[in-house]
């Protein structure tokens, strides 16, 4: 997909008013009499604030009609920003309310109304864990899997106390209709959450893959081969991505976004993983034969055919994607010069060091090796190299004159995306030539 | 689509927010 400023206006435009709808609602019928500015502030924030939960549901359910457009990297970067704002400004909204009155706060006295009390300062506690476990998911010790059934049944908790308390406040949403409304929102919301959680791992048990082959990588790397069992396969671009859950039922804990690191092929297909989490340090232990479920495939990490060439800037295990590019640029005898910047630990910590040598050989595939502790024979190793990290000044030192009219794909540690994105800009490219995937945001 | 661009967008969206919050209570008080 390629980006402009029209497509990005557009959607943010649409975000905007996603946010805006239970406001809406609140001013579609009879109005009430006018309170005290701080007062009506302190409901305008409510109102917003469940605008912005609710838009939190459309962007961070992986839907096809809304990841590709971007990627899925970037409408999780984008869900993972307005959600802390939402969450702030839904905390906002009983602060200010009670600044303006201290009345307000018999909603959070139990002798007043015990059920109600319970659930506003449930929703107050909720609204904090989900802001600290997501902010801060290791620091506080949650697994990958822990934490998305948490961010998950919290922010289902929210939108639907936020959709009773709406319903029993009133003030703006009188007639039955409002009401009416205002729940089905709310509702629809919340199946978009179930849907992908629920509806959609069930659907991925019709097609079963069987795993063929597992391959050791170099860097403490797995790859896994995987054939359709009983079903023609999946029909993915190279630099996509899959989630994936080995064993029954699937649509239980393990699941985690993979990326695909061979070249389009639907009949088989390889996943390559580096012992990073609980689950990926499980892999070698996979029998052959066992039984994967695979949904997917996301993201716009594609290669895009508008560009006289491309350029691959990653990190470690971020070389999924691109391997997948470079074998897919091979099955399509694409002679446009690709460039390969790969940083790395050390020399023989190198994951697909061999299969690149030979890519190389197919590809007009300019490869720079990127050591922090390169060996003592470097030079000779490898024709191009480099010591140290990827950086604005080896960049501009490999990229050719051409660099503006090529296509950029960056995936690694959030350090390296972070300075390549930096070095891109100060070289001239524009933004909408850099394709990112950020896989440490999972 | 760089991380920096993308933060701007969505502190955007929160801002407008808020904006939309402010001008709900002007509207409703005065």
């Amino acid at each position: 997909m390629k980006y402009s400023i029209g497509l990005a206006a557009r959607w943010l435009f649409l975000a905007f008013l996603v946010s805006l709808v239970p406001l809406g609602i609140a001013l579609i019928g009879p109005l009430p009499a006018p309170r005290p500015f701080w007062t009506e502030f302190g409901v305008g924030l409510g109102f917003v604030g469940m605008g912005l939960m609710i838009l939190q549901f459309v962007a961070s359910g992986r839907f096809a009609w809304v990841a590709p457009r971007f990627g899925a990297d970037v409408v999780l970067q984008f869900h993972s920003r307005t959600g802390v704002i939402g969450v702030i400004l839904v905390l906002a909204h009983p602060v200010i309310l009670l600044l303006s009155d201290t009345e307000y706060l018999e909603y959070f006295d139990p002798r007043v109304n015990f059920l109600r009390a319970l659930a506003l300062s449930f929703v107050t506690v909720a609204l904090i864990a989900i802001l600290v476990t997501s902010q801060w998911r290791e620091g506080v010790g949650l697994n990958y899997e822990w934490w998305r059934l948490i961010h998950g049944g919290l922010s289902l908790a929210i939108v639907f106390v936020g959709m009773v308390h709406g319903i029993q406040v009133s003030h703006y949403l009188d007639t039955l209709a409002q009401k009416g409304v205002w729940a089905a929102v709310a509702l629809g919301a919340m199946y978009l959450v179930v849907h992908t959680r629920v509806v959609r791992p069930l659907t991925a048990k019709n097609r079963p893959y069987r795993i063929v082959d597992m391959q050791e990588e170099r860097g403490n790397a797995w790859s896994m081969w995987l054939e359709p069992d009983g079903h023609p396969g999946m029909d993915y671009r190279a630099g996509q991505y899959v989630w994936f859950t080995v064993g029954d039922p699937p649509y239980k804990l393990q699941q985690h976004p993979f990326s695909v690191s061979a070249g389009e092929d639907p009949s088989r297909l390889r996943l390559t993983a580096a012992e990073l989490g609980d689950f990926t340090s499980t892999w070698k232990d996979i029998e052959p034969g066992t039984r994967a479920y695979l949904q997917g495939p996301f993201g716009a990490f594609t290669l895009e055919p508008d560009a006289p060439g491309a350029v691959f800037i990653v990190g470690g295990i971020g070389v999924t994607p691109a391997m997948s590019m470079l074998h897919s640029l091979r099955q399509q005898s694409d002679s446009r010069p690709a460039y390969l910047f790969y940083g790395n630990p050390a020399w023989e910590e190198v994951t697909f060091r061999e299969e690149l040598a030979e890519l190389k050989r197919e590809l007009d595939l300019t490869v720079v090796h990127v050591l922090e502790e390169p060996p003592d024979d470097w030079d000779q190793v490898d024709g191009n190299g480099e010591e140290g990290f990827i950086d604005q000044e080896l960049l501009d030192k490999y990229l050719p004159p051409n660099r503006k009219e090529l296509n950029y794909y960056i995936c690694g540690p959030t350090p390296l995306m972070d300075v390549a994105e930096e070095s891109l800009r100060n070289l001239g490219v524009s933004w909408k030539r850099i394709y990112t995937e950020r896989f440490e945001i999972v | 689509m760089l991380h920096r661009d993308l933060m701007w967008a969505a502190n955007g969206l929160g801002i407008a927010s808020l904006l939309a919050a402010l001008i709900f209570a002007f509207a409703r008080a005065l």
